[in-house]
């Protein structure tokens, strides 16, 4: 069974959740998931690049297509992507049927990212999830 | 100033943080259902989602079915759930069709694999899909007037572990523990629970009880990749037979145990290309004594008092389909086979009963349906489908042809729907093979519907209104001398319905429905019902208020009275491991009434129906611990 996307929420989420990362006025994105390809297009402060270096943020959901060259900031749906890559700075998925959402705490700090206070119940510690 | 601007930021901080949980949560809505159930084509659907049965506290299927006026929850004479209960026969719901993800429960003897799974515990389900009259082939190719589709939680939205604990009234306790997980190339989900339900019993005659406990023990499995599901699938019940087949309601001692085993294998060649391969196996022995001798049945049983009877079942089905496309059209076209072999050993009184010859099925079914969009805003559904069955024994072949068409809508305010469906539902073989019925000449169910449908859906309303008429031919019917008919009379069934949806501020939502049914010419008469609900959910930050209430009211001559079943519950959300949640069913105790059950009084020789609540008045307290 696949579920059904809601793209155009989908997009508003990313929207708000890269712009807290990045906080620029419009974020590049990078991403070879062409599901995903609709939701940035629909966000209205980020739009799609076609390589990772030009990228402010990568969108990765599947190990196959973690970026190997130059790696920018990744976020992530896949909880392994999220565990195992420390260059991933946060995660977007479905845990117990609910959708989450998690920023790592060291990883924001070794990348010198600090997010603003309204996102702290986000931010979670390595250990904590 | 600096007062007002740290009053400012804290606001805000709070709005940003209120908003991304807004988002979560409308997401988490707008994502609830699979993509089959976007396909609003396929028929009028009502669908429980994975917060409506989250909400609810949904424990067992019945807190769904319940809200159905024509046939919701009713269970038979041995305490099992079943459709259209009457008299002495194990199951008369071949009409409904269940599916857990795309794969039968079938039972080749009862026609449906309703009377093993009627009451399933949902613990292991993330939503249910509800079809009525006008399924598409694409659904089932199955005959069915109710299509049931329960899928399974997997790994996409569920991974990990869960363990929930539940105790209730009267000692009921239910514990279940799943896990699943996602690897590169397969995911899988595993659950398991231990279901111990105790009820009261009702007065039997002469001081019997009618019990009607119940102890399950459910394992389910899935193994998944893109292309390929594995399910797997197995219930041991242990459980009272409530009035069982005393003609009398005096039942000393009776009890059921049943064994049902399912696995099933689906392989997606294409997108549009899939073959599903199935086997299905359910024992089941039933011990019944008796304080009077077992009379009343067509078979000399006079002066024996004990039964012992044990039922075999296995189904094998392979099923294919293709979906062409071209131009404005999709072209499905499918092939099922099905082997059904059954047989029921039966004792009485230390006697054995001749065993029936017609031991064996093999059906074959050939459907073709076609969706053409006539316009961007009008489609056009068409299906055929042709079944031939192969019986041994004394039982004649014979070949069915049934179809439906479809016409639907997208009009600016609304989306309207139009179907007919003929469908012939075939005999189920246990009401043939069962030494206790006196079966004469039986013939096919026929079932003629129309129905029209109009939805609409502005924002946070979503309103629903359909007009029903059916035709119903040869209903199986039982008397209460065990003779079967297949009732002569055509029933006709008039319905209307009207159910609207109400979401406030996202955390709140109103339910409401309204059922009315006219049946005339029935094997009872005439009658009507009436139902209505009220549903209201609530959430308050960790706080989950559910409150619902049902009524129903039957006006056949010979039950006038109102139910009115109001259940609630609060669930608290501790944190993102554990959750704890309090439930009343039936707080009023006074439910709707089954009055499928009779018997004759041995002192007035009067044959009574005996009227008691199938959904007792409960309270559960349940923890739920998330790893």
């Amino acid at each position: 069974m696949s579920y059904a996307f809601d793209t155009s929420m989908a997009a508003k989420i990313y929207d708000k959740l890269f712009l807290a990362v990045i906080q620029k006025e419009r974020v590049a994105v990078y991403t070879v998931d062409k599901a995903y390809f609709e939701v940035i297009e629909q966000a209205p402060d980020l739009y799609l690049v076609e390589g990772p270096e030009q990228a402010d943020i990568a969108l990765v959901n599947h190990k196959e297509d973690l970026p190997s060259t130059t790696y920018p900031l990744i976020f992530t749906t896949d909880i392994r992507i999220y565990e195992e890559h420390l260059s991933t700075i946060g995660i977007f998925y479905w845990d117990h049927g609910r959708p989450k959402i998690i920023f790592s705490k060291e990883r924001l700090r070794a990348f010198n990212i600090t997010l603003h206070e309204q996102w702290s119940k986000y931010v979670k510690s390595d250990g904590e999830l | 100033m600096h007062k007002n601007a740290l009053y400012t930021l804290l606001l805000t901080s709070l709005l940003m943080g209120d908003e991304m949980d807004m988002m979560l949560k409308e997401y988490a809505h707008k994502s609830d259902l699979s993509e089959e159930t976007k396909k609003e084509n396929i028929g009028h659907i009502n669908v429980y989602t994975r917060n409506d049965l989250d909400r609810m506290q949904a424990r067992n299927l019945k807190d769904v079915i319940k809200q159905y006026s024509f046939f919701g929850y009713t269970e038979n004479r041995y305490a099992n759930a079943d459709m259209f209960s009457t008299g002495l026969m194990s199951s008369n719901s071949s009409q409904m069709t269940v599916y857990i993800d795309d794969q039968e429960v079938a039972s080749g003897i009862q026609g449906s694999g309703y009377s093993i799974l009627g009451n399933i515990e949902l613990d292991f389900v993330d939503h249910i899909e509800i079809y009525m009259n006008e399924p598409s082939y694409s659904l089932t190719a199955e005959p069915s007037y109710v299509v049931l589709k329960l899928y399974s939680k997997n790994a996409e939205r569920d991974e990990g572990g869960s363990l929930s604990l539940r105790y209730g009234s009267r000692g009921s306790n239910q514990e279940n523990l799943s896990y699943a997980q996602k690897y590169e190339t397969f995911s899988y989900y595993a659950y398991g629970a231990h279901v111990q339900e105790n009820r009261d019993s009702v007065d039997g005659n002469l001081g019997a009880d009618l019990e009607q406990d119940k102890k399950d023990l459910h394992l389910f499995a899935t193994l998944k990749s893109d292309t390929d599901s594995l399910q797997f699938h197995y219930l041991k019940r242990v459980q009272d037979a409530f009035a069982g087949i005393s003609p009398t309601l005096t039942p000393n001692n009776n009890n059921i145990e049943s064994d049902y085993f399912h696995v099933g294998y689906k392989k997606a060649f294409t997108d549009d290309l899939s073959l599903t391969v199935t086997y299905d196996q359910h024992e089941s022995t039933f011990d019944h004594k008796d304080i009077l001798p077992l009379t009343g049945s067509s078979t000399d049983i006079s002066n024996l008092y004990n039964l012992n009877s044990r039922v075999d079942d296995q189904v094998i089905t392979a099923k294919v389909q293709h979906l062409f496309r071209f131009d404005d059209h999709r072209l499905l076209s499918g092939m099922k086979y099905r082997n059904n072999q059954f047989k029921i050993d039966e004792t009485i009184g230390g006697v054995t009963l001749p065993q029936d010859p017609f031991d064996e099925q093999h059906i074959l079914t050939l459907f073709l349906e076609d969706e053409y969009d006539i316009t961007e805003n009008i489609l056009l559904t068409t299906g055929i489908k042709y079944a031939n069955f192969h019986n041994n024994g004394n039982v004649d072949d014979n070949d069915h042809l049934s179809g439906h068409l479809g016409l639907l809508h997208d009009i600016s305010i609304g989306t309207s729907k139009f179907f007919v469906n003929y469908e012939v539902i075939p005999i189920a073989p246990s009401i043939r093979i069962d030494p206790l019925l006196d079966t004469g000449d039986l013939k096919d169910q026929t079932m003629l519907s129309t129905t029209y449908a109009f939805s609409r859906k502005k924002e946070s309303l979503e309103n629903t209104f359909i007009l029903r008429y059916m035709r119903l031919k040869n209903f199986n019917y039982i008397r209460p001398d065990s003779t079967v008919e297949s009732f002569q009379e055509t029933q006709k069934v008039y319905e209307i319905n009207l159910f609207s949806k109400y979401r406030f501020k996202t955390d709140h939502e109103l339910q409401f429905g309204i059922d009315y049914s006219h049946i005339d010419d029935s094997p009872v008469g005439d009658f009507a019902i009436l139902n209505g609900y009220i549903r209201v959910f609530d959430t308050w930050g960790k706080i989950r208020l559910f409150n619902e209430l049902f009524m129903h009211n039957n006006y056949a001559d010979y039950h006038k009275d109102l139910s009115l079943d109001y259940s609630a519950g609060i669930d608290y959300h501790v944190n993102d491991t554990l959750n704890i949640a309090f439930k009343g069913e039936n707080i009023f105790n006074s439910s709707r009434l089954n009055t499928t059950t009779y018997g004759v009084d041995p002192v007035t020789s009067k044959v009574e129906t005996r009227p008691y609540q199938t959904i007792q008045q409960t309270f559960l307290l349940q923890v739920k611990y998330l790893f």
